[in-house]
């Protein structure tokens, strides 16, 4: 079965999700774009005992299926942050809007920063991933990543804590 | 003077996040910190850490509704590889005896086609002797015959 229980694109699939809808602000994007890496990652389902890290290696295919349909789209499909949020609110994914309420207030403060380091701070602080993890997931290096995420926290302090 | 502790455990803890220097581990200690405790740390300060710590992304899950059940499945037919290996298995047994059949069949024929031959020569060659041997029989019997006149 594709979707038995041991499944590994089944026990991350959450976590894809979550990282989709980090990328697009969106629901139904992200779960469009969640249902392409499926079956993307189902076409190449032999080769996944090669990954040491399969989780990351299916986490790289959404950021590369979200760049693509954003290359095929455009900003089209790039709905502004106070939209979504409107939005969001009726998801009924989303049912708790404590934690929508919480992922808006988050986007808010990272909106001003580049998209790379976005999602690397996303990566870091939301979904709590190593270095090495997370440069994984986003093809660059680890020193990369660390610079990232001191640009990025040296941002939010100044934005934030320094007016 | 528990509190002073920790106070001063944390303030050392931020400082190093703000500078990139925490690893996972110490970040999961400031968010329980600021979970469990509501020390005198600067209100914007803890505003941010508050918001980590609540953020619990676990909670967000995913719904792909008959997605699994209709296009996934129909377009992946998941195949045996047990099933695949005997159908392939059954493919290689089936041209290998082909080409066995085939083979012996050229090569039996081929070794008529020299039986044969060698049966022919030797035939000829008898038919040979036997013409000698009838010529000489001839040439002795005409021999005879001239030597009476």
């Amino acid at each position: 079965m594709l979707f038995d229980k041991n499944n590994k694109l089944l026990k991350c699939q959450n976590k894809l999700y979550r990282f989709a809808l980090s990328l697009t602000n969106d629901a139904n994007d992200a779960k469009d774009i969640l249902q392409e890496t499926i079956l993307k990652l189902l076409e190449k389902r032999n080769e996944w005992n090669r990954f040491d890290n399969f989780e990351a290696y299916a986490m790289r295919s959404v950021r590369n299926t979200y760049l693509n349909d954003r290359k095929k789209w455009g900003n089209a499909r790039v709905i502004p942050i106070d939209v979504s949020l409107e939005f969001e609110e009726e998801n009924e994914i989303e049912k708790k809007m404590n934690i929508s309420d919480l992922r808006n207030d988050f986007n808010r403060i990272i909106a001003k920063l580049p998209e790379i380091q976005k999602q690397v701070l996303y990566l870091r602080e939301i979904e709590e991933m190593e270095y090495k993890a997370i440069s994984d997931v986003l093809s660059i290096s680890e020193t990369q990543v660390k610079v990232y995420i001191f640009r990025g926290r040296q941002f939010i302090k100044k934005q934030r804590y320094e007016k | 003077m528990r509190n002073k502790r920790k106070f001063k455990d944390i303030t050392i803890l931020l400082s190093k996040y703000w500078n990139g220097l925490t690893s996972v581990q110490d970040e999961k200690k400031i968010k329980i910190f600021f979970r469990e405790n509501n020390l005198d740390i600067p209100q914007q300060e803890s505003e941010w850490f508050k918001l980590l710590s609540e953020y619990h992304p676990e909670s967000i899950i995913v719904d792909l509704g008959d997605f699994e059940t209709s296009e996934v499945k129909n377009k992946f037919k998941h195949i045996n590889p047990i099933v695949f290996i005997k159908y392939a298995a059954v493919i290689v047994l089936v041209i290998s005896i082909w080409f066995g059949y085939s083979y012996n069949k050229k090569r039996n024929e081929e070794k008529n086609v020299v039986v044969l031959r060698q049966k022919v020569e030797t035939d000829l060659l008898f038919i040979s002797q036997s013409l000698n041997d009838g010529m000489k029989n001839l040439e002795s019997a005409q021999d005879g015959i001239f030597d009476n006149h």
